[in-house]
């Protein structure tokens, strides 16, 4: 079931009616239907990934109490590494099985060996990734005793399968959705009427912009061999373009969503490409899942070398830049990987990290830099072309990201790069190009908000506030392309 | 909750209200339309088909022949506009439908059940049967929104024209362009229409259905059904999966099916369009001279490529 079908539409506004009538008195009711909802709502996909869903969801209850009741180290942390193993084993097995092997089998016979290939054909569970991360960060807070296990078999159901966030997050994390579902909701009239505008607002990023450059994108990819430099150049711009607003999109109704059903779901875009360097970039994009590679992997990483390395400098390098330079690199593989077992996700991962590296090791000397040329850090020139450069990297990355092999992506950069830049591109139609100018326009101004009308017109006068409305209504069902998934929906 | 409730129909009865009742009236008056088409009385040739007859076949040099070819037309579309015109024009004694290897291919049924289906289907919606009418919103319900407003754009459009070029018709279209044609514009055809991801496409059995379908339509009513597989160039055609060619002449053959292919029409590079499977307006005035001279009578009898 997608969020932008019809069969969606019938099934929340009966969710929602029914939420908060019949079962809105009691707290268990109200929760027992919602995990009724999420497990329809997921089992409408695929009934054989529900039953999966389940059997990790009751695992991952279980140990975490198991995990609560010991009062030794020893048979805690066995417990512990027995949930991250199942839950690693599991995520390994659906998305990473048959790349794994593959690399396996091509690294033998360019050794000289034959090895007989065994791919079975599995199919990845929707949502796997982000349901795997949920169930990892409960596991290592009950460890941590930040979280305390939850008893009530339904809540951690719950809290594995909440139907807004498990096909393509925001990966809230137990800590922060636990008490709301243990809390009792009450209708916020507030709350629901921003919800609802959230959820606009998302729907037109995916109908409108995303699926509108869907076509474009996928045609100069497919046959970018076909196309000059310049044609190549409009299908990353456009590629740039879908990926946000398809994925920040989703995230909008999913929060939205979850505002209309009374909980506050983490924002996971804060307008990242109005990014200054690339640090920034990635404290507003898909900021669930940088944060939980940042609590999970590229923390404890630093922790555990900064342990092991007593002295001020190793291998001539600083040991604070060795740290973050070990603990960003693997970091960065392993989020390039998460996106899918294809080497080009591994590129795109490096590609960020290196540059994280890169400007993290020039912080200093661009401060001195800028002192001896006695330039302000807001110079609006400064700005604007650190902005671009940024832009420019993640273009780039992007590429990566989007390319079919390595190979591919390679090509492409370097079509790019050749004097067919300078030629003619394919045409755009001029209803794309003002839709995407109008649709930067309203973020840029609603920058500073949770989403770009957060309150961009609450103020106005209500017939120009439902005007407003109208407009992007009208705009989703005249204007909205005819893709159907969410990119994300993939890892 | 109330207030919520109550503030939110009033929001969306003010604009849907008025959309549910517009639209009836649309749909209706549309079926007037439909039903009170007529075609030139002194028109007996009927073409049909998608983007290849559209543009190869210039009705201004074929007598007594109307093109109402449009592009992306699979047979499913052709079926129910056939279905209607024959109704209500029963001057029409020949019907040449537009038959290629890519009408065989998957990539086809992006147009009735796919990507492609609101901007395609939407055109035909109001010549469709009401049972496929259902079921065109039943499995594009994904993009039922798009599809409505399209079919409403389309319905309204209809209403104004005066030419009786309505949305589900076509007509001979010229297209020039000084893009020369090359193998790579080629190949990235041939890409489109029998490869998805770099696998081969499957066949669509939906236009085989509906192929089957036109030709029993045509056998009930007595009408000469003859297939056109117009020119293509010999890069699509050397580039073409062979399991689309063995496809494509075996199904001919096995239903029996009338078909001209235009072998013997020598086209030159100029003819095409940089894409390889369409011709360019002097193509498409040599193919209908071509066409219109195998159609005499006299030539008719030993017409080559032609089963029967």
């Amino acid at each position: 079931m997608l969020f932008t079908s019809l069969t969606f539409v019938f099934f929340f506004t009966t969710v929602f009616i029914l939420y908060w009538s019949a079962f809105n008195n009691n707290l268990a009711f109200q929760n027992r239907f919602l995990l009724l909802c999420s497990y329809i709502f997921y089992g409408w996909w695929d009934w054989r990934f529900l039953v999966l869903l389940l059997c990790i969801s009751v695992a991952n209850y279980l140990i975490a109490i198991l995990i609560q009741k010991k009062n030794n180290h020893k048979p805690r942390k066995l417990l512990f590494i027995t949930g991250l193993v199942i839950n690693i084993s599991v995520l390994f097995f659906f998305k990473y099985f048959n790349f794994f092997v593959d690399g396996f089998v091509n690294l033998t016979s360019s050794l000289g060996f034959t090895v007989s290939r065994f791919t079975p054909e599995i199919i990845l569970p929707v949502g796997i990734s982000f349901y795997i991360f949920i169930s990892i960060s409960y596991l290592i807070d009950v460890y941590q005793h930040k979280l305390k296990a939850v008893s009530n078999i339904y809540e951690a159901l719950l809290t594995f399968s909440f139907f807004p966030v498990i096909l393509a997050g925001p990966i809230q994390r137990p800590i922060s959705l636990l008490p709301q579902i243990q809390n009792r909701r009450s209708f916020n009239y507030k709350n629901a009427t921003d919800g609802l505008r959230q959820a606009l607002w998302g729907f037109f990023m995916k109908m409108v912009i995303a699926d509108n450059c869907v076509p474009f994108v996928d045609d100069i990819f497919a046959n970018f061999s076909h196309y000059q430099g310049s044609t190549l150049l409009v299908g990353v711009i456009l590629f740039t373009v879908q990926i946000y607003a398809d994925f920040a999109g989703y995230s909008n109704i999913a929060i939205g969503i979850g505002k209309l059903l009374g909980f506050q779901i983490m924002q996971n875009f804060a307008f990242p490409y109005f990014s200054r360097n690339i640090k920034e970039f990635w404290k507003k994009w898909n900021i669930s899942l940088t944060t939980w590679f940042r609590d999970y992997v590229f923390l404890p990483i630093a922790y555990y070398v900064s342990g092991k390395i007593k002295s001020d400098r190793f291998l001539l390098i600083k040991t604070d830049y060795l740290i973050y330079i070990i603990g960003i690199l693997i970091t960065w593989v392993l989020t390039g990987l998460w996106h899918g077992a294809n080497y080009t996700f591994i590129f795109w991962g490096l590609i960020h990290g290196f540059f994280l590296i890169m400007f993290h090791l020039t912080t200093k000397p661009r401060k001195r830099l800028l002192k001896r040329f006695n330039m302000s850090n807001n110079n609006l020139a400064l700005i604007f072309l650190e902005s671009l450069f940024t832009l420019m990297i993640i273009m780039v990355s992007w590429i990566f990201f989007r390319a079919d092999n390595v190979n591919h992506a390679f090509q492409y950069i370097l079509e790019i790069c050749s004097m067919s830049l300078f030629s003619i591109p394919i045409s755009i139609p001029n209803n794309l190009i003002i839709l995407i100018i109008l649709f930067f326009g309203i973020e840029w101004l609603g920058r500073k908000q949770e989403y770009a009308i957060a309150s961009l017109v609450v103020k106005w006068p209500k017939i120009f506030r439902w005007v407003f409305y109208y407009s992007l209504i009208l705009s989703i069902f005249y204007f909205s392309g005819t893709e159907q998934k969410f990119i994300y929906f993939q890892f | 909750m109330k207030v919520f409730i109550r503030n939110i129909s009033h929001f969306f009865g003010i604009i849907f209200i008025p959309l549910i009742i517009f639209s009836l009236y649309i749909s209706y008056a549309n079926g007037k339309l439909v039903s009170g088409y007529k075609i030139q009385s002194n028109i007996n040739t009927l073409v049909i088909g998608d983007s290849h007859t559209q543009k190869a076949i210039n009705d201004r040099y074929f007598p007594n022949a109307i093109n109402l070819s449009q592009s992306s037309e699979c047979f499913i579309y052709s079926y129910s506009k056939l279905l209607e015109i024959l109704k209500h024009n029963p001057n029409i004694k020949t019907v040449l439908l537009g038959c290629s290897f890519h009408s065989f291919s998957s990539y086809y049924d992006e147009f009735v059940f796919g990507k492609y289906a609101v901007e395609t289907s939407a055109r035909y919606f109001f010549i469709m049967p009401q049972k496929m009418k259902f079921e065109f919103f039943l499995r594009n319900n994904n993009i039922t929104g798009q599809y409505l407003m399209r079919i409403l754009s389309n319905g309204i459009t209809n209403l104004g024209v005066r030419s009786g070029q309505y949305s589900f018709l076509g007509n001979y279209e010229a297209y020039h362009t000084n893009v020369k044609l090359s193998a790579q514009s080629v190949g990235k055809r041939v890409n489109t229409h029998f490869f998805q991801h770099g696998k081969m496409d499957e066949f669509s059995s939906l236009n085989v259905f509906y192929l089957t379908k036109v030709a029993e339509l045509c056998k009930e009513r007595k009408i000469n059904l003859i297939l056109l597989n117009t020119p293509m160039h010999k890069y699509y055609i050397e580039n073409v999966p062979d399991k689309f060619k063995d496809k494509f002449y075996s199904l001919i053959k096995s239903k029996k099916l009338n078909l001209i292919e235009f072998e013997k029409l020598k086209l030159d590079d100029r003819c095409f369009l940089p894409d390889g499977d369409h011709v360019n307006e002097e193509g498409a005035r040599l193919t209908t001279l071509f066409l219109v001279n195998v159609l005499k009578p006299a030539n008719s009898a030993k017409m080559e490529g032609v089963f029967e």
